[in-house]
């Protein structure tokens, strides 16, 4: 009896030697998943980062891109230029339209006032979040800021911040 | 509260949640290596039946305990310092623990208590040295330092398995050149940060090469004489190996010539084939490396030995405490490989060297991430030391290099071997700290 469990010990040894090293190598993936999810929306391939740019309020310098979405619309991925005023909400007059019950018929605005761009939650009935903390009043959106409404996450693009420094 | 620090502030809240899951994620892997290890006291208790102490059950419980009390601690300080490598450290010292435990209590016991005091030197050395930059303003007295305690050893040292590299101390022997390497890292990052661009794109043209002047090229010449007067005059051969490859892999990251690194290679190879002709016991060693079999009863003795343990281990091992590893010489320290090689196996081997490549994976990410050039100059070249280290002795005691007597880190016995790899451990965290608090 003792001496099947001490075969069976030896075998857990080198067993538990293995699955701490899959484990290891598990969260290390993990983690590297994380950091490359947040480098490609830093360098979206195929956007080159000298690209013309127009004056303030329009598509190409300031961008809404998806990043995660549990919804049908809109999927992950997609990206949303900007007027001086951008409507969030389930309506079909939004700007940026969400698919099912989560989000209200209008949820929240984004807009332009005073060289800066601003989330305001629209008295919505689940709420809005910027990185993870509700808005209650309106708020300066900064680049790389996360926006959560219900299942779909939207990160803030805004290039204008790095090129400024050029100049 | 005005708009720009309210965005401070929220990116302070998402910064330190990441934070906690790391450590969250350290104790959960720290668990399972707790377990691990328990099984692993437990059988080599229960095996060995009553010849052993229960001491070894002890020591593993108090060394997992320690290793969450330093996690613990950096919790609740705030450190950031990245969160595999003391799960990685961990997992390699238990496993070292135990098969010292299991080939000799004797020296299982002492190497619980040069765990303890490695682990009290990695908090002191994530507390004190956290503001690791200034490190970088005192190379020449690393360079003087280092130099004094490598040269002590020829005139004061005690040769102990060939190699004359020891100090005796009175209480315990120290081997100076386990520190000095982790001086000449240093040495090397700040000298390297700072000649870095005359070095890329040299100062003259020599038949279409750019080459760097004099100035420049001392320290690569300096670097050489060393070695080979380690080589030569302390039989550290494998003291050398690890110097050279070092300085070259932190000269190639700096300045990104592969020019150097052919050139230094060259540099070495020539240094290496002359000894060969002048110096007999480097012939020996050699030939041994070449040929083992014609003195499998002396000098290939040990290099046979370790190819013999490793062969019958097979791919599962003879499970722990089964194999018969009393008869390879220096199993406790340098070829301490072969012995788990021979009882876990293919399986335990290649485990071992994975984790070894883990460490350098995570050592090369936080160079990367690091913005500073100093930083990352040091990050690198504690990870090329390390990883080089671990290289070079694992492909001695399997005869894929020649055998040297260099430890295999934080699994081999050695008191000076452990706690400097424990200081290297520290300022890699000290680095991904610093990376992590200014993003």
């Amino acid at each position: 009896m003792l001496t099947i469990l001490i075969t069976a010990l030896r075998y857990a040894f080198l067993l538990l030697l293995l699955i701490s090293i899959f484990r290891l190598i598990k969260w290390m993936i993990a983690d590297l998943k994380e950091v490359s999810s947040q480098q490609v929306i830093e360098n979206p391939p195929g956007r080159p980062r000298e690209e013309p740019r127009s004056s303030f309020g329009t598509t190409g310098e300031v961008e809404l891109v998806v990043v995660e979405s549990s919804v049908s619309q809109p999927k992950s991925g997609d990206t949303f230029g900007f007027q001086r005023e951008t409507l969030i909400g389930r309506d079909e007059r939004s700007d940026i339209i969400i698919a099912g019950t989560f989000a209200s018929a209008w949820h929240a605005r984004i807009y332009f006032k005073e060289g800066q761009y601003w989330l305001e939650d629209l008295k919505s009935t689940n709420g809005t979040f910027l990185n993870e903390i509700q808005v209650n009043q309106p708020i300066v959106l900064a680049n790389r800021d996360k926006i959560r409404i219900g299942g779909v996450i939207f990160q803030f693009v805004r290039w204008g911040y790095e090129m400024g420094a050029d100049h | 509260m005005t708009d720009g620090s309210y965005g401070n502030y929220i990116s302070a809240v998402a910064k330190s949640a990441a934070r906690r899951k790391g450590r969250r994620v350290e104790w959960k892997l720290l668990s399972l290596i707790g377990v691990y290890a328990m099984i692993g006291a437990a059988a080599l208790y229960l095996g060995s039946a009553g010849a052993a102490d229960r001491k070894v059950v002890f020591a593993c419980v108090s060394v997992v305990a320690a290793y969450f009390l330093v996690s613990f601690y950096w919790h609740y300080s705030g450190y950031r310092g990245d969160c595999f490598l003391l799960p990685l450290v961990a997992l390699l010292s238990t496993t070292g623990l135990i098969f010292l435990f299991r080939l000799d209590p004797a020296y299982g016991v002492r190497q619980f208590f040069w765990l303890l005091i490695g682990l009290g030197v990695l908090l002191l050395t994530t507390r004190l040295l956290i503001d690791f930059r200034f490190l970088s303003d005192y190379k020449y007295i690393y360079a003087l330092a280092g130099l004094i305690a490598l040269i002590l050893p020829v005139f004061f040292g005690q040769e102990q398995g060939g190699a004359k590299s020891w100090l005796d101390l009175g209480i315990f022997n120290f081997q100076p050149s386990e520190f000095v390497k982790i001086l000449v890292v240093l040495f090397l990052a700040s000298y390297l940060s700072e000649n870095r661009a005359v070095l890329t794109v040299g100062t003259r043209n020599l038949g279409g090469l750019a080459l760097p002047g004099p100035q420049e090229w001392g320290p690569l010449l300096a670097m050489w004489g060393i070695s080979l007067l380690l080589l030569v005059y302390q039989k550290d051969l494998g003291a050398a190996l690890i110097y050279f490859s070092t300085f070259l892999t932190m000269v190639y990251v700096a300045t990104s010539r592969i020019l150097y690194v052919l050139f230094g290679s060259t540099l070495f190879a020539a240094g290496a084939a002359a000894s060969f002709y002048m110096f007999d016991h480097v012939r020996a060693r050699f030939e041994i490396w070449m040929n083992p079999w014609p003195n499998i009863e002396t000098t290939g003795y040990q290099i046979i030995q370790s190819l013999f343990a490793i062969n019958s281990g097979g791919v599962l091992g003879s499970g722990l405490g089964l194999g018969f590893p009393g008869y390879i010489p220096a199993v406790h320290t340098d070829l301490i490989f072969s012995a788990i090689c021979e009882e876990l196996g293919l399986a335990g081997g290649a485990g071992i060297i994975i984790l070894f490549m883990l460490f350098v994976y995570r050592g090369i990410r936080i160079a990367l991430k690091t913005t500073d050039e100093f930083a990352a100059l040091a990050a690198s070249g504690l990870t090329a030391l390390l990883g080089l280290q671990a290289f070079i002795i694992i492909a001695g005691v399997t005869k894929l290099l020649p055998l040297t007597g260099i430890t295999l880190p934080y699994i081999s016995y050695g008191g000076s071997s452990l706690v400097a790899n424990f200081i290297l451990l520290g300022l890699l965290l000290n680095i991904s700290h610093e990376e992590e608090s200014d993003l």
